[in-house]
Order: structure tokens, then sequence, then C-alpha cells
């Protein structure tokens, strides 16, 4: 019998944490890494590097405090009033990422599927479903998300990786060409991609193996960084930098442009697609299910529940607030200090302020 | 109760709302009412930036009569089996809607089969017509791009003998210059890139008449524009230096001019570059294999030497037309072959001092062709 517990194991922590990164991140990340030309893949490389810093810090934060969640420890580590403000600002953080990314998806969409419905209607089918599911709490999020996330993992990592065949590797060449400074911006906005991982913040607390915490945080980092490297490696391999860095979706102008080997579907962009669609929806769930969380916890409450329908509303209200794509990009861009702030800077300071407690209790 | 009543009323009303959403209702378009484009020729109109703009759209209930018809019929007189409409004005977008005033049916362009770009438009630029392909996801970034050595409209009002429609004519014509190997095939999505970048490149040469049309050569494109042609032999020697070559070779054996046919398998060509004093020095290798078609000379090939002294004769031959077809882009100064990026990767400190005069260097870049030809089989007699 399944268990109801509000408990997750390892694998399942995976599937949520998995999915809500690549949700999040899956289809911008071939454009930030073509400013950095062909020095692309070394861009990506850094940054998932810095991802896997953060993937450490946050599993270290969780092995730290068992089974409470941020709203707790922070409380008791900043003081109620500073505790209770960081998490009152990381929901907002996650209602604001969460609305971009909503807003891709909508953008997306409209382009390629659905040019005449409105974006309102859109955006609002998606939110609904989401909204639902994140309302059954963690543990049947996970278990749906366990069965999703490879079933969207397999085909799309399988397809990029077939776009490999036909790729121009001299593209990539030379290295390092105009040295490193033009790589440090392209570097961070890749980084804060693994925006997401954060949510170990919260989840930490219901793992029933809380040491599994930076395994998990690791593999997701893995699961972001194999699908980015197919990505980025075919879009630039097959059309170069310039062309994929102008493209506002390349992943999918990729799967138009070759010719797949021993694929007879003559258009596997609308199977791709279909997976993205599958894959933001899991995401939004579970953003939706984590502002919750935070939100229940911070107010005392037991269950999230009543926080989900306010948290779609807002997130809702906020994905149609840019005018346009070009909009809701500077959005995204605005938020790259604060995403910089939440993955390394905030488990760092919960990490140096329970190791000045435990000193002075020793 | 109560609660209950509540509970099925919404549940009701929930399916009802979602089966309605299903049907995509504000996206419906019966296929019956589209009118789907499959061939688009842009042409430059008489005044300065403006363009003209033809589509073929295809009669689909000629296609489906002809299909269920079968022997019988008799009497009428064929029609037409697709409308070839065209229009002017500054931008494609314009023009398509424009066009929308006369076509009844809407345009759906997912199925554009092929892209023909008339050559006094390419030599104005190709860039501006791109935005209109690059911004509408609708068009697939694997549709070929052919150069009309004059008006690229009259391709699409080819009458294909074999064929109903030009478009399909055309795009079968331009998979099977894979075969033929005296045109290039270049897609959408490839030359987007390069034309951003303003690097040179070779797009495939259409010449047609009323009932036919021809793959012959290529269009070198130089930053942006319309630069010159490549004769069908400088286009193969291009091909070979590309190692995109396939389809036969033919080349004079022994004294007395006798031919011989080579089909190639495989191509690889290498490059490598040095510098010789200050000017760059490119050293190209082909090494080919393939099968031996035909040969007309009468002495049978019953020795390994006699094929010895064919493999050379076919390599010279591919020397000589990669030769040519460097000469012919070095006298349009177009560096269609990618000798630039070549120097960039293996050389980039001296590239940096000599990139901003690349263009001329180029010109004077001296250039050393290798091949070596292996005829893996014979056919069926010596």
């Amino acid at each position: 019998m399944l268990r109801d517990d509000d408990q997750i194991g390892p694998g399942q922590a995976l599937a949520v944490i998995g999915t809500f990164t690549l949700g999040l991140n899956a289809a911008v990340l071939p454009r930030l890494a073509a400013r950095a030309g062909a020095d692309a893949w070394l861009a990506f490389l850094a940054a998932t590097l810095a991802g896997m810093a953060a993937a450490l810090l946050l599993g270290a934060v969780t092995r730290r405090f068992p089974n409470q969640t941020f709203v707790e420890y922070g409380s008791s580590l900043l003081g109620p009033f500073l505790g209770r403000l960081v998490a009152g600002l990381l929901v907002l953080f996650w209602l604001l990422i969460l609305s971009v990314a909503v807003r891709q998806f909508g953008d997306i969409v409209k382009l390629y599927l659905l040019q005449r419905t409105p974006l309102e209607v859109v955006l609002l089918s998606l939110l609904f479903v989401a909204g639902y599911a994140a309302r059954g709490g963690i543990e049947p999020l996970a278990r749906a998300n366990q069965i999703a996330l490879p079933a969207v993992m397999l085909p799309a990592l399988a397809t990029f990786l077939a776009t490999l065949f036909s790729a121009d590797w001299t593209r990539f060449l030379p290295v390092l060409d105009k040295g490193v400074a033009p790589l440090l911006r392209p570097t961070l906005d890749l980084a804060v991609q693994y925006a997401g991982l954060e949510s170990l913040l919260v989840y930490g607390a219901f793992m029933d193996q809380p040491r599994a915490g930076t395994r998990v945080a690791f593999w997701a980092v893995l699961l972001t960084f194999l699908l980015g490297t197919a990505t980025i490696l075919g879009t630039i391999g097959n059309m170069g930098a310039t062309e994929t860095s102008r493209l506002l979706w390349p992943s999918l102008a990729l799967l138009g442009a070759v010719q797949l080997p021993s694929l007879f579907l003559e258009r596997v962009t609308g199977v791709i697609l279909a997976l993205w669609t599958a894959l933001i929806a899991g995401a939004t769930a579970v953003g939706l299910n984590l502002i919750g969380t935070t939100l229940a916890r911070l107010s005392g409450q037991r269950g999230a529940r009543i926080y989900i329908f306010p948290a779609t509303l807002a997130v809702f209200l906020l994905a149609i607030l840019p005018i346009n794509v070009t909009q809701a990009m500077a959005w995204m861009r605005a938020l790259v200090p604060f995403t910089a702030a939440v993955l390394w800077g905030l488990p760092i300071l919960f990490l140096l302020l329970a190791g000045r407690r435990r000193g002075k209790s020793a | 109760m109560r609660r209950g009543i509540c509970a099925a009323l919404f549940t009701t009303l929930l399916l009802a709302g979602l089966s309605a959403a299903l049907t995509g209702c504000w996206d419906l378009e019966e296929i019956s009412e589209q009118g789907m484009v499959l061939g688009a020729a842009v042409d430059a109109d008489r005044q300065p930036r403006s363009f003209r703009l033809t589509l073929e759209i295809p009669r689909v209930s000629e296609f489906a009569a002809a299909g269920g018809g079968g022997g019988g019929g008799g009497g009428r007189a064929p029609e037409k089996p697709a409308w070839v409409v065209s229009g002017q004005g500054t931008a494609l977008y314009d023009i398509v809607r424009q066009l929308q005033t006369r076509v009844n049916r809407r345009f759906f362009l997912g199925h554009v089969r092929v892209l023909v770009i008339g050559e006094e438009l390419a030599r104005r630029g190709l860039l501006p017509v791109m935005d209109f392909f690059e911004r509408n996801p609708q068009l697939a970034y694997r549709t070929p791009v052919l150069i009309a050595a004059g008006k690229a409209e009259d391709a699409l009002k080819v009458r294909p003998r074999l064929e109903k429609l030009a478009s399909t004519y055309l795009r079968t014509l331009s998979d099977k210059s894979r075969v033929a190997g005296r045109a290039p095939q270049v897609m959408l999505g490839e030359i987007l890139g390069p034309l951003h970048e303003r690097k040179d490149f070779l797009l495939p040469r259409l010449v047609s008449s009323e009932k036919e049309a021809q793959l012959s050569g290529a269009a070198v494109i130089r930053g942006g524009s319309l630069a010159g042609w490549l004769s069908p032999g400088q286009t193969r020697g291009a091909l070979f230096v590309e190692g995109k070559m396939a389809g036969e070779l033919e080349a004079a054996i022994g004294p007395a001019g006798q031919t011989a046919v080579y089909d190639v398998s495989t191509v690889h060509s290498k490059l490598s570059s040095t510098w010789v004093g200050g000017t760059p020095l490119i050293r190209i290798s082909i090494r080919s294999e393939g099968t031996l078609t035909e040969s007309t000379a009468t002495a049978a090939l019953r020795t390994p030497g006699s094929i010895l002294r064919l493999e050379q004769a076919l390599a010279r031959q591919i020397n000589r037309e990669v030769r040519q077809a460097v000469e012919q882009l070095q006298a349009l100064g177009a560096d269609a072959l990618g000798f630039g990026d070549l120097l960039h990767r293996q050389h980039p400190a001296q590239w940096k001092k000599t990139q901003t005069r690349w263009h001329e260097l180029f010109r004077s870049t001296s250039v050393e062709v290798s091949s070596v030809v292996r005829i893996r089989r014979i056919g069926a007699s010596f």
C-alpha cells in the first residue's frame, strides 16, 4: 500500500526537485549559452560546477537540519523577524520565477501551436491542472513526477543527442579565442538556471533520509547538465552560435533544421512540445506546492491546501503582466542577483550561523 | 446530501468545460479551408526596396479526383493543378496579407517544399527577405533554397511533365542534386547563420524554361548578396572540398581523349593551413572511393596497373576542378569554402592580425590540392 505520510524517498525527492529545476530552465539554456559564442560549452561547464557547489551547500543544510524546513531553522538562526522576512522573500522569488517560466510556456504554445487562442486561456489551463495536482500534497506529486520525469527526459535526451550526428564540431573552435572575460556573463546567466535546487530547503524536511539531500541535488544538477549539454551542442553544432543566440527558442528551431537519423517522423517539434508541456506542468505543480507549503509553515498551518489557489492566481497575474516576451526576459535578467543570493548566499548564511551556534554551545 | 449534489454538479460542469477546451476551438481550422502553400518564389520588384512574392497553392480537389477517378473521364478539359499567384510590396508578410484579399483560403506555410530566390533580388541582398522566414515558425528550416538564373517566379510557372506541381518537381530535383553532383543542396536553416555573420557561401543555381528546370552550378553569395556563379564543374570541385560530393566524375584518359566515368561513393576532405611569409597557404587533401561506371577506351582493365592509371587520371581531374573552383572564388573575392574560418581555427593569433584585410588576402592565398581516388568496383565487365 502506498504510504501517505508526507514522507518522500530519495528517488521521489529527485523526481520533485529535478522536475522543478528542469521545468524552469530547459527551454532557455542554448540561447543563453550561445552568447558565449564557440565557447558555449565551456560556459555551461563552469555554470554546472557552480550548480554543483549550490547542490553541496543545500545538501549540507538539509543534513544539518533534518525534518525541518528553512522556515523553522531560519527563524531559530536569524531570529523570528528576519527568518520570516527571508521566507517571505523566497515565496516572492518562487512566484516570480514560476510566472516567468509559465509565461515562456504560454508564448511558445502561442507561437507554435495555438496562434489564435488567448494567452490567458493557455496559462489558465496549465495553472488549473498544476494547481489541482499541487493541492494533493507532496507525496502524490512526487509519485506522479517519478513517472513523468523519466518519460519526458529519455525521449527528449534521445532526440537532442540524435541531432549531434549532423553537428559541425568545428563551430566550437577556436577555444577561448577572445579570452575568459566574454564568458563571465553567460556563465553567470547559465549558473542561475540551476534555480529550483533551493526547493530542497523546504522538501528536505519531507525526506525520509535527509542525509541523501546532497545526492538528490547532485542528480538534479546532472539531469539539467545532460539535457543542457545535448541541446547546447545540438543547436550550436548545427546552426552556429550567432543564429542560436538570435532565436528565441533555438532547441525547437533545431528540430526543424536537422534531419534526424533513421527517424520516420516528419515533425518532431510537436512531440518535443508535448513532452515539454508535461514537464512544465509538473514543475508548476511543484512550484505551487512549494509556495503553499512555505506559507503554511509560516502561518503555522498544517496543510498547504488553502494557499494553493491564491498562489495559482498570483502566478497567473504575474505571468500575464509582461507586455511581450522581451519584457518577460528582462524580468528574468533582473532576477539573476536574487537567484544567486538564494542558491549560494542563503545556504552559506545558514551554515555559518549554524556553525557559530554550535561553537557557542560547545 | 446537498454537498454530494454540489460536488456532482461541479464535476459535470468541469468535465464539460474540459472537453470543450480539448477542441482548441480558437484555432480550429478545417483542412479543406486552408490554402496550403507548396512553393514560394521571391523576386526583386521594379521599385528599389520592394519585392515580388509568388506562391504556388495546389488545387487539392484536383488531386482527390485524380486519385479516385481511374479510367473513363474524358470530355472535361484538364484544369491547372495549382494556382500560382503573385503580389508586390515592401515586406513579404505585407504581400501575403495582400494576396489574402485575392485568395479565399487562409495561407498555411507549414508545407512549403522549396524556396526560390530570383537573381536580381539575390544581387541586391538576401538578408532583408530572410527575416520573414526566420520569424515565422511555420516554415521548416529544412526547406531547400534555390537561386534562379533570371526570375524566380518563372520557376514556379514550369509545367513539369512527370509531376503535377512545380514545387514538388523542384523539390525532388533538389533532392536528386545529391546524385547528380552538379549543384549543392542547401537548406534554409544552413544559410541564416552565415548570412547574419556576413560569411560567404554557395547556393544551387536553377535555370528554368516553360516545361522544365535544371539545377546546374552554384550561386556564389558574398557578404549576403550574389557575386557570381560557379560552373557545374567548378561546383563539383567545391563540393569535393566540402566533402559533400556525391555523383559522378568523368576524366579524359589516354592521349586519344577517351573518357572514364567514376561514381563517387565517399569523399573525405582535409584542410590544413600554414603561413608562408605574410600569406596563408591552404592545403586541401581529398580521398575518394567509388565505382567505375563507364570507360570509352577499348582496352580492357585486366590489371591493377590499368586501374591505377585511371585512378590517377581521375585524381588529376579532381585537382583541376578544385583549382578551377578556388580560382573562380578568388576572382569573385568570395571565401565560400571557409578558408578564413580555417585560419581562424588553426592560427587564432595570426588571424587576429590579418582578419581586417582578409578579403584582399584571400585573393592571393595559395592553395595546394592533392587527391587520392580508389576505384573499389568496376561493374560487370573488365
